[in-house]
């Protein structure tokens, strides 16, 4: 069917054949394309046996443990993150700054990793989204050396 | 076929997407929110540099005299609350998984009422809703008046405004839940609407860091 439409295509001098070919060759490639977008559409009937626990299944059963446990120590950094942050206990502001954005960023990548269940997608799925996430940090680091060779210059 | 697909498409069981080599068995709908919220995260990320490079390239003290400091022992609270409201969001999924709608209705109403109690503690923090107008903005802390105070009002307000905007996609899907939406184990809607509220979550554990403690 495409091959016809191929050729009829090419043939300029013929607009009404062309153009009959090419309303053909669009209902095949439709028809191909129905049949590809309607993979996804299968679903199981809502009657089926035990369909909510095969859907368990295909998105990982949830973990009530780790989702507790996750909650737990995102709590702890907190609290720990507020007493770092106390300007009383004499620590380094570098060393307090460094301690904050430490545990910042693990609370934050413990919420993608797993609430968000990046840890069980695909490792493709998961650089696509750590990437462009890092980029900020990336140009902070950029903008961090450039201003310390700023200082040491001027 | 397309007739036949529409009406597979109308069942209410879950939906079985094909395998990609690349992205698994993950939906159009989640790489999709997905892609939204890098985009929205590089949004976050250019108001924290703009943040840092005005905080860093301040000539004076970075909090002007006569501005408040920020209440770190309330705003911990909110935090807390939002950590709350993040367990109660993947909860409410893992109901949705096991196709028990009371406990996906449930949940994603506490999960509701952690995102209005986390805006009515940003309301109480900048107009003092509960004790006659004294927040921020009264002590002293005015947009506009110096990088402190506009940086601040800028991206706690665009984060609030992620708050108020996943409040109401939760309050719509938890009304969409009760009507039996999501029966049957379909949990794909859900889980791409926990995307967006833990990913209000994990900004904010980066704001309240950057903004409040460093």
């Amino acid at each position: 069917m495409a091959e016809k439409g191929k050729k009829s295509a090419g043939a300029g001098d013929k607009p009404a054949a062309t153009k009959s070919a090419k309303v053909e060759d669009h209902e095949a490639a439709s028809h191909d394309h129905e049949m590809e977008t309607a993979k996804p559409l299968v679903t199981r009937s809502a009657h089926d046996e035990g369909a909510a626990v095969h859907a368990a299944h295909a998105a990982h059963a949830p973990d009530r443990r780790e989702y507790f446990m996750v909650f737990g120590a995102l709590f702890a950094l907190t609290v720990l993150e507020v007493v770092l942050a106390n300007p009383k206990l004499g620590i380094s502001r570098t060393l307090v700054g460094i301690g904050l954005v430490g545990m910042a960023v693990t609370k934050a990548a413990m919420v993608g990793f797993f609430y968000m269940h990046l840890k069980h997608e695909t490792k493709f799925l998961k650089y696509t989204v750590a990437i462009p996430m890092a980029t900020p940090a990336f140009y902070a680091l950029v903008l961090v050396t450039e201003a310390a060779w700023r200082l040491t210059r001027f | 076929m397309s007739s036949t697909a529409v009406e597979h498409a109308h069942h209410d069981g879950p939906t079985d997407w094909p395998e990609d080599a690349h992205y698994g068995k993950a939906s159009a709908g989640k790489i999709g929110m997905w892609i939204f919220l890098l985009s929205d995260a590089l949004s976050f990320g250019g108001l924290l540099l703009a943040y840092a490079i005005l905080r860093g390239g301040s000539k004076g003290p970075w909090v002007s005299p006569g501005e408040p400091e920020f209440g770190i022992t309330f705003t911990a609270g909110l935090t807390f609350l939002l950590i709350c409201s993040s367990v109660t969001m993947v909860l409410a999924h893992a109901a949705a998984v096991e196709g028990d709608r009371k406990k996906l209705v449930q949940f994603l109403a506490l999960t509701v009422l952690g995102g209005i109690l986390f805006l009515t503690g940003q309301a109480q923090e900048y107009f003092g809703i509960f004790n006659g107008g004294h927040g921020l903005i009264e002590e002293g802390l005015k947009f506009g008046a110096s990088a402190r105070a506009s940086t601040f009002f800028v991206t706690t307000g665009f984060h609030g405004a992620h708050v108020l905007t996943g409040t109401i996609y939760l309050s719509i899907m938890t009304v969409r839940a009760s009507m039996g939406k999501y029966d049957h184990g379909n949990h794909n809607s859900i889980e791409i609407l926990g995307l967006f509220w833990h990913f209000v979550d994990l900004i904010w554990i980066l704001v309240f860091t950057f903004i409040y403690l460093l």
